[in-house]
């Protein structure tokens, strides 16, 4: 399977990613953080457990989209409150991100959902960018729907675009917010290879995510961190502290 | 008294409300031209082409209306100012009345009405419902920063159409009005031409530019900031387009009535009446 090459270099390299006393809370009032003080790791995987509203609102602060919190987070030593759109975006450009709904544009169809970001940056080759898509599309049995715009085709689809958009482009830090709603165990199966792909012959480190299906990601071996009552914790799994 | 003061306390805070709601909006305008023009790794070439297609609705697809429009207007002011001028015993004047009338005044209003009629629900309604769809959210963790994405097209596309329109709106107008009229008036074309041409000066110019260019930047930017202020459901998307509407044309009116009112107390102090 080949992967895109960044020739272009706007990307920076994400060495921290630090929340420092921060306090989030959703717009319907839920908490999701409280003086919350966590380093996260730049490797391996991690799967974040928790109510799924509040799971998602985290992710969506790791990416830089959340801005509506109190405290500091902190990306490689700098506050992303002090950033402008641009100073963030050449770490935003390391990390790919997978919408748990929604997040497709409704006027593209997918092939133009997932290759409008490649054609905004000009950082990757488009024409590479396009083999790739491809290669993908025929992998994930998606061909068919390529075409169409994302009310014309299933959510399953949808969300299988959104996990592509998130991929294509080589990231160092993946987010995917319940990445395999809705989809089908061969589907699921192949998004977990494509990932590892990506991890052993790509740029990606890190992956962050959420999901509901527990046991479909047991290959990839992820920490667990329990957000509950404000706190991001490492889950002490009971056998394992027995 | 109390009640008096209550009162003028409102004008007063509504007045400041206006003026800060202008303010903010022409800094999104800004705004939207800085982070175009600022990044530096953006394609250009994908923002263009929000850009043709922003012209190709809010120019192109409007030609019809607008066309139709002029032809009615340019028809009852011929009628009418010739009607009026052979009673006072001249046609010479009508090529200032036309000038006067459809290039300095109702060409930049009417096609900015039609704008907002037209483009401006669609744009404010389109952004609402991209909020609502987390589209907006979708293309900043994309990198792509929505002010140069959403807005700044649109900004550039709705000035670009409302310009062709108003010069498509003048043209038709004299053009279309003399030939719809043409059974009822016995004017030569050349001469009606010539007249239309010897009115032209250049303030005429000026004001056509200086109108249909803010004309196009605030209905848009209008539009495009309250399309963005729907926050997560899709009932606000037709209120805001509502609000986006009346917003735009108080300023257009507002900014038309001001600007004619400067310029004719201009030519009245050229002409040493005031």
């Amino acid at each position: 399977m080949k992967i895109c090459n960044v020739v272009k270099p706007i990307r920076k390299e994400i060495n921290e990613l630090k929340f420092d006393s921060i306090e989030l809370k959703r717009s319907l009032g839920d908490l999701v953080l409280q003086n919350s003080n966590v380093d996260l790791p730049q490797r391996g995987f991690h799967q974040f457990i928790g109510n799924p509203g509040v799971v998602s609102e985290l992710l969506k602060l790791i990416v830089g989209v959340e801005l509506n919190f109190k405290g500091k987070y902190l990306v490689n030593g700098e506050d992303l409150l002090e950033m402008t759109f641009e100073e963030f975006l050449p770490f935003r450009l390391n990390m790919g991100y997978g919408f748990d709904f929604g997040g497709l544009l409704n006027n593209r169809t997918l092939r133009q959902n997932i290759m409008l970001p490649i054609e905004y940056h000009n950082e990757i080759n488009i024409g590479e960018a396009q083999a790739v898509l491809a290669e993908l599309l025929d992998e994930l049995l998606l061909n068919e729907f390529a075409d169409l715009r994302p009310a014309e085709t299933p959510g399953y689809v949808r969300k299988l675009a959104c996990f592509i958009r998130a991929i294509i482009h080589n990231p160092t830090h993946l987010i995917l917010d319940c990445p395999t709603t809705a989809v089908d165990f061969n589907r699921t199966e192949k998004i977990i290879n494509i990932v590892n792909h990506y991890m052993e012959y790509g740029n990606l480190q890190v992956v962050y995510f959420t999901s509901t299906y527990i046991n479909g990601f047991k290959d990839w071996k992820p920490q667990k961190w329990l957000l509950e009552k404000g706190q991001l914790n490492i889950e002490v799994l009971e056998e394992a502290a027995g | 008294m109390q009640a008096i003061l209550n009162k003028v306390d409102n004008i007063g805070k509504r007045v400041v409300d206006y003026i800060s709601y202008g303010l903010e909006t022409l800094l999104m305008g800004y705004l939207s031209i800085r982070a175009t023009f600022n990044d530096k790794t953006q394609g250009m070439r994908t923002i263009f082409s929000v850009v043709s297609a922003q012209v190709y609705f809010t120019g192109w697809q409007a030609l019809p209306v607008i066309g139709f429009l002029a032809v009615g207007s340019g028809t009852a002011i011929i009628l009418q100012s010739t009607s009026q001028m052979n009673l006072l015993g001249g046609t010479e004047s009508i090529g200032t009345f036309m000038m006067v009338v459809v290039v300095r005044e109702l060409a930049p209003l009417l096609t900015a009405l039609v704008v907002i009629a037209r483009s401006g629900t669609a744009v404010a309604s389109e952004i609402g419902s991209m909020r609502v769809q987390q589209e907006v959210v979708a293309l900043e963790t994309m990198g792509i920063n929505p002010l140069s994405y959403i807005v700044f097209p649109r900004l550039m596309g709705g000035v670009v159409s409302v310009l062709c329109l108003a010069f498509y709106f003048i043209i038709i107008a004299i053009i279309g009005g003399y030939l719809a009229t043409i059974f009822m008036h016995q004017i030569d074309f050349y001469y009606y031409l010539s007249l239309i041409i010897q009115a032209v000066e250049p303030q005429d110019i000026f004001l056509f530019f200086f109108k249909n260019i803010f004309s196009g930047a605030v209905i848009f930017i209008v539009c495009c900031r309250h399309g963005l202020s729907v926050k997560c459901s899709s009932h606000e998307v037709p209120q805001v387009t509502t609000k986006a509407v009346w917003m735009s044309i108080e300023y257009i009116v507002i900014f038309h009535i001001v600007v004619s009112g400067l310029f004719y107390l201009n030519q009245l102090i050229k002409l040493g009446v005031v």
